[in-house]
């Protein structure tokens, strides 16, 4: 089977940093973190973890108060990184597209929390006997995909991956396939993720890996590779690309950020919730085969990092085992030390800084490393943004609960 | 309770409807509310005067048809009391 190249053509994103992606990178790239002390809406108990929260984010403003008002928060954070991503794109200006034939992939890792825990509050503390009539159709892990694709107009394959950590980077992946197949021209894929719902902290608190932070320290609690480290910070948000067939974006004169390159994903098969290095180097040399590239071709990678003290190091010795000689040349970052950790949109957030780092040439850094852990020794960590540096191409880790691990390949456009 | 301004009050909050722009004999369909839209907006006047809805109405064209049903289930819990 022929295969066909697959442009990115179009990005979008609603982050803690705001809703304009190529501000993100500048913000990324400058260290700014956007990570605060959240408190909660309502919360029953005290309640005060650092936290990404889209405290900008303006769903009735992006999406109209109607719309807005038929969404749980994750599908709103969706269907507005989709709907700038498909702008991005320029694509409905383009007559010869058929949008029926256009698919959404879409990853998230719980769906509609929000909408569920109000269900409960209704039940169980206000002793309602009916909830919302609208609790199944909010809250469905799907319903993101399907705002999206009523939005916008697509109707290809609609589908939804709920992989932990790894969705919307699996999503992304298992789209660009369709694309190199040929068996689609144009599919939006990216995720969404609302997890700060009270319950859902407190299910992340008992697993007591979560940084703490007071309202002074929250920026910098996500310390990745750091000798300090505590854990991760959760966050909200949504990401989403536009991946086209190479030939076509290039004979409507689309701007291409970059080539997708590859994808691999493997299982560790060992445990739920520890990280095996084995598991993460199969998915590392399945990218790289899948797109053809060698390891010295690599110049950058944009860490899984979430700061855990046994994620960081089986990442570091993965990339260690993958890049050998090279590794010490490999500039690494994560970017979750300003972002934080969203969850099933995480892989989409940190796709599209890979892509954003391969188009601009630049790379953002790991903030707040101050003392580098000797277990996270061995690559070349990015301190400071750096400008104007050569990345031919990235890859962007993505590393699940459940022991599912992605990562996509990106190379440079390059006209041929 | 006055039915018509708490109807008005969900239908703005939901639909983001300009309330001085309806009348009591706008239709429901002219606004865009379908039949899940009419349940919602019952779970919220339901929830608004704290009266359950009936499991089954007649499906209400205007909102003048909707603020007779409403007042229904507002006399209907009178009746229980009386």
């Amino acid at each position: 089977m022929t295969r066909r190249r697959v442009a990115v053509t179009g990005i979008g994103a609603v982050t803690p940093h705001g809703g304009d992606a190529q501000l993100f990178f500048d913000a990324l790239l400058r260290g700014e973190s956007a990570i605060r002390l959240y408190q909660g809406e309502a919360a029953p108990q005290p309640l005060a973890i650092p936290a990404g929260y889209c405290a900008d984010f303006d769903a009735a403003a992006s999406l109209g108060r109607s719309r807005a008002n038929g969404m749980d928060r994750f599908s709103q954070l969706g269907a507005t990184a989709a709907q700038s991503a498909w702008q991005d794109a320029g694509l409905d200006r383009d007559d010869s597209l058929q949008k029926h034939d256009v698919g959404v992939f879409w990853g998230t890792g719980g769906g509609g929390f929000g909408t569920t825990e109000r269900g409960y509050q209704d039940l169980f503390l206000r002793d309602k006997t009916r909830i919302s009539p609208l609790s199944v159709m909010f809250s469905m892990s799907n319903a993101a995909a399907t705002h999206i694709a009523i939005g916008l107009g697509l109707g290809g394959a609609n589908v939804t991956y709920s992989v932990a950590c790894a969705s919307s980077a699996i999503a992304i992946g298992e789209a660009f396939r369709r694309v190199r197949s040929g068996e689609a021209a144009v599919m939006l894929a990216g995720g969404s993720e609302a997890p700060l719902a009270y319950g859902v902290i407190r299910a992340w608190e008992s697993l007591k890996i979560l940084a703490p932070g007071d309202a002074a320290s929250a920026p910098s609690a996500c310390r990745p590779f750091d000798a300090e480290r505590r854990g991760l910070v959760l966050s909200e948000g949504a990401g989403a690309i536009v991946l086209e067939d190479w030939d076509r974006a290039v004979a409507r004169g689309a701007t291409i950020y970059a080539e997708l390159a590859g994808y691999g994903t493997r299982c560790d098969h060992v445990h739920l919730s520890r990280p095996d290095a084995a598991g993460q180097v199969r998915a590392l040399e399945a990218a790289l085969v899948d797109a053809g590239l060698r390891p010295d071709e690599i110049d950058y990678v944009n860490a899984h990092g979430t700061a855990t003290r046994e994620g960081d190091a089986a990442e570091i010795a993965a990339l260690a085992q993958v890049f050998g000689d090279h590794a010490s040349r490999l500039a690494i970052s994560a970017t979750k030390s300003m972002h934080g950790h969203a969850l099933g949109a995480a892989g989409a957030i940190e796709a599209i800084v890979t892509i954003l780092a391969v188009a601009r040439q630049a790379i953002p850094p790991t903030a707040h490393l101050a003392e580098l852990a000797p277990e996270c020794m061995g690559v070349r960590h990015v301190g400071l943004g750096e400008r104007d540096v050569p990345v031919r191409a990235a890859l962007s880790n993505s590393f699940a609960f459940g022991g599912s691990n992605a990562v996509l390949a990106c190379r440079k456009a390059v006209l041929s | 309770m006055d039915v018509y301004p708490i109807i008005l009050d969900a239908l703005h909050k939901r639909y983001d409807i300009a309330v001085e722009s309806v009348t009591p004999e706008t239709t429901l369909e002219s606004l865009e509310v379908d039949s899940l839209g009419l349940v919602e907006l019952m779970f919220e006047v339901e929830d608004k005067l704290g009266v359950p809805a009936p499991e089954d109405f007649p499906t209400p064209v205007t909102l003048a048809d909707l603020v007779k049903i409403v007042e229904a289930m507002q006399a209907g819990r009178q009746g229980q009391r009386a």
